[in-house]
């Protein structure tokens, strides 16, 4: 399966694109893509947003990444298998007032 | 005890051109701190509710907090409390900048302007006394020259001011107050002042600025920095976004969450979105990020002139709320427009949100043939997603000419007098025209839209909550709770006049610790949240008195109907969805049915029956 990765902001800066596909073995889950994604990315997103939150847990750059345009809130949520279709992007967080 | 307040109010009269200062008593700062505590206590108590805004009996009170000038990072804004002449209800406004130093440089916590000068004015205060001088040559200039012409005219050069343009002259009902860039935005102070015939107000003093234990107060700003700059390391900080980009670094995350009200609601994400945001704005125009005093964020994105097919222009931003206001929700995908309209509301002094809902509302009177696309005159067509269409409404509107004067009184006034169904479709509660978020899909913004004394308004939201989806966003649940949390907790920071987002990353706890080491005083977080909560209520009691009752704790029918891409999975908005957070917000207020605050909970708060 394909999964179609989008950065915006910072986020595109540090990985060094826009987006980035990735070709994926069906089944597999975000986990799996991120990790693939560790070979396509500038090492600064690796070492900033990727290891903080697939080796240390940190849920801080869950903040950033969105599933299906939903957040997810425990870094559990991205042991779930993909579906073809799906929608990965890495976001600026934002508030309102 | 209470150094880091001067403890004087100064004020002027521009009837009779005198002035007078009265002193800020123990009692009034103990209660009410300072900033937005001080100008509502104040104008509840002298402006009778019923009085109109544009009557020489409405008052502005410039109010700055115990702050105000040290080095406590992030409360460098200013507050300006009048009557509305846009709600008709008691409205709170804010602006960076170095205006609130000035002023407490000046020796006053609280500036009030009183009366009608007999023409058009500008008033100085500097060490050297107060002076009133008429100004026939700066009436209709932009507020950047008018400012700069006060500042080279009284010789002085640490003179910091607020003016207004054309927009407050014509008693634009949004016109906007701006300091030296940064707007005074919402409810329309700048027409409050241009009813006064006041166009410029500038200030310098002798900064003489203390606090009552210097060494604890160092130790809390020592603290403070400590959590702002843990906050600013990470990659995923939301303030670290807006130093680097503005505000308009979230637009990409609102267009993909579906929450960016587009071509007047009728889509929820614009497909021209990342030719309008925060990112496309820095790749195109030449950026200088500034910050207001003692800041660590520097979210005002200062460009350099650029050229547009209008005119050559520098501006300020836009803010987010401009890319939704004249960009998303008037179908306007063109960055140049947007610059360009951006710097026509500055110089003109106007809302950005009110201005570009009032043009989006006559795009979509014309698409429901209520309107004629010819409104503008020759040579201009109007209709969503043309910018010359948008840049020529403005004009209008500013000089209140054809269609621009129906404009210029604002979407309920306008949608009053046009009739024919426009009142279903008209963005706004209590007059206030709708901030960016969409009340179709998040009821935290149903409920706080619908509530807030300052009408549709975006100020004291729980969005980020519902954004990032740490509550689900299309549910009723807990959402009484959330806002009124949110309500009471950013009053109380008002009355220290913050910047909005220091509350992104401070606790009440932290603020409360600032506030006791400047002034020596003892609020714990519960009763700083407490004293929001007591303002809310006494701001609530003044607008029922004024005429805006529980009927207006309400949403137009278009916020009832499901957009046309509205995303799957998420409940749109329902009228027993909206009965239900209404009731529940009034039961956690402790207001009774009619939205009226019980005796029992007013005396709980301390407020007079």
């Amino acid at each position: 399966m394909r999964l179609v990765v989008r950065f915006s902001g910072l986020f595109r800066s540090l990985s060094g694109m826009k987006e980035v596909t990735l070709d994926l073995r069906e089944e597999c889950t975000l986990r799996d893509a991120l990790q693939e994604l560790k070979k396509n990315v500038q090492p600064e997103f690796v070492t900033q947003i990727l290891i903080p939150l697939l080796e240390e847990n940190n849920t801080g750059p869950l903040r950033l990444l969105v599933k299906n345009h939903r957040h997810m809130h425990s870094v559990a949520e991205i042991d779930v298998p993909l579906k073809e279709g799906d929608t990965v992007s890495f976001l600026p967080p934002m508030e309102g007032g | 005890m209470y150094e880091c307040y001067k403890r004087k109010l100064l004020r002027i009269n521009l009837t009779d051109r005198t002035s007078k200062e009265e002193p800020i008593s123990e009692k009034m700062i103990q209660r009410w701190v300072g900033g937005m505590g001080f100008g509502v206590k104040l104008l509840t108590h002298e402006v009778p509710p019923t009085t109109d805004a544009f009557s020489p009996d409405n008052k502005i009170y410039i109010c700055v907090g115990p702050l105000t000038g040290t080095i406590a990072p992030l409360f460098a804004q200013t507050c300006i409390i009048t009557k509305s002449p846009l709600t008709t209800g008691v409205i709170n406004t804010y602006a960076g900048g170095q205006l609130a130093t000035a002023i407490k440089s000046a020796g006053y916590d609280v500036i009030v302007f009183e009366g009608k000068a007999d023409e058009l004015v500008y008033v100085t205060l500097t060490p050297g006394g107060i002076k009133f001088i008429n100004c026939p040559e700066l009436k209709g200039k932009p507020v950047r020259e008018a400012e700069e012409y006060v500042k080279t005219a009284s010789g002085c050069e640490d003179m910091h001011t607020v003016g207004i343009g054309l927009a407050g002259e014509n008693l634009i009902r949004y016109a906007a107050a701006i300091s030296e860039t940064r707007a005074f935005g919402r409810g329309g102070a700048g027409a409050v002042f241009g009813s006064k015939n006041l166009k410029v107000f500038g200030v310098a003093g002798i900064r003489d600025i203390k606090v009552s234990d210097p060494e604890g107060f160092e130790g809390a700003v020592e603290r403070t920095i400590a959590a702002f700059k843990e906050d600013l390391s990470h990659p995923w900080s939301l303030l670290g976004g807006f130093g680097r980009i503005g505000t308009g670094s979230g637009v990409a995350l609102i267009n993909d969450k579906h929450v960016f009200a587009t071509r007047y609601h009728k889509y929820t994400s614009f497909e021209h979105a990342h030719e309008i945001d925060g990112e496309a704005f820095m790749q195109k125009y030449e950026t200088h990020p500034i910050g207001c005093q003692s800041c660590l964020v520097h979210c005002g994105m200062i460009r350099k002139p650029a050229e547009t097919k209008w005119g050559t222009i520098w501006t300020r931003g836009p803010e987010y709320e401009t890319m939704y206001s004249i960009g998303s929700l008037c179908f306007n995908g063109d960055s140049d427009m947007l610059y360009y309209a951006n710097d026509q509301a500055e110089k003109y002094g106007m809302d950005t949100l009110s201005l570009g809902v009032n043009v989006a509302f006559a795009m979509e009177c014309v698409d429901r043939g209520i309107l004629s696309k010819d409104a503008l005159g020759e040579g201009y067509i109007l209709e969503f997603g043309n910018p010359d269409a948008t840049v020529r409404l403005i004009d209008m509107i500013a000089a209140r000419e054809g269609i621009g004067d129906l404009l210029a009184e604002g979407v309920k006034r306008a949608s009053e007098k046009l009739g024919r169904g426009t009142q279903d479709f008209a963005l706004q509660v209590k007059g206030m025209e709708f901030a960016a978020w969409m009340p179709e899909r998040m009821r935290g913004v149903a409920t706080t839209f619908a509530t807030a004394n300052r009408g549709a308004c975006h100020k004291r939201a729980p969005i980020g909550m519902e954004l990032m989806e740490f509550v689900p966003m299309d549910s009723t649940e807990g959402r009484a709770e959330l806002v009124a949390h949110i309500q009471n907790v950013v009053n109380a920071t008002f009355t220290l006049v913050s910047c909005r987002f220091a509350e992104f990353v401070l606790k009440p706890a932290q603020f409360a610790d600032l506030l006791n080491n400047a002034s020596g005083m003892n609020f714990t977080a519960e009763q700083f949240e407490q004293m929001g909560e007591a303002i809310w209520n006494m701001e609530r009691m003044y607008n029922l008195a004024a005429g805006i009752d529980a009927t207006q704790d309400s949403l137009p029918e278009i916020c009832f109907k499901v957009p046309l891409d509205f995303p799957e999975g998420y409940k749109p908005l329902t009228h027993s969805d909206f009965d239900i957070l209404i009731k529940d917000y009034y039961e956690y207020r402790g207001w009774d049915a009619n939205g009226t605050p019980t005796p029992e909970q007013l005396e709980k708060l301390g407020l007079k029956v």
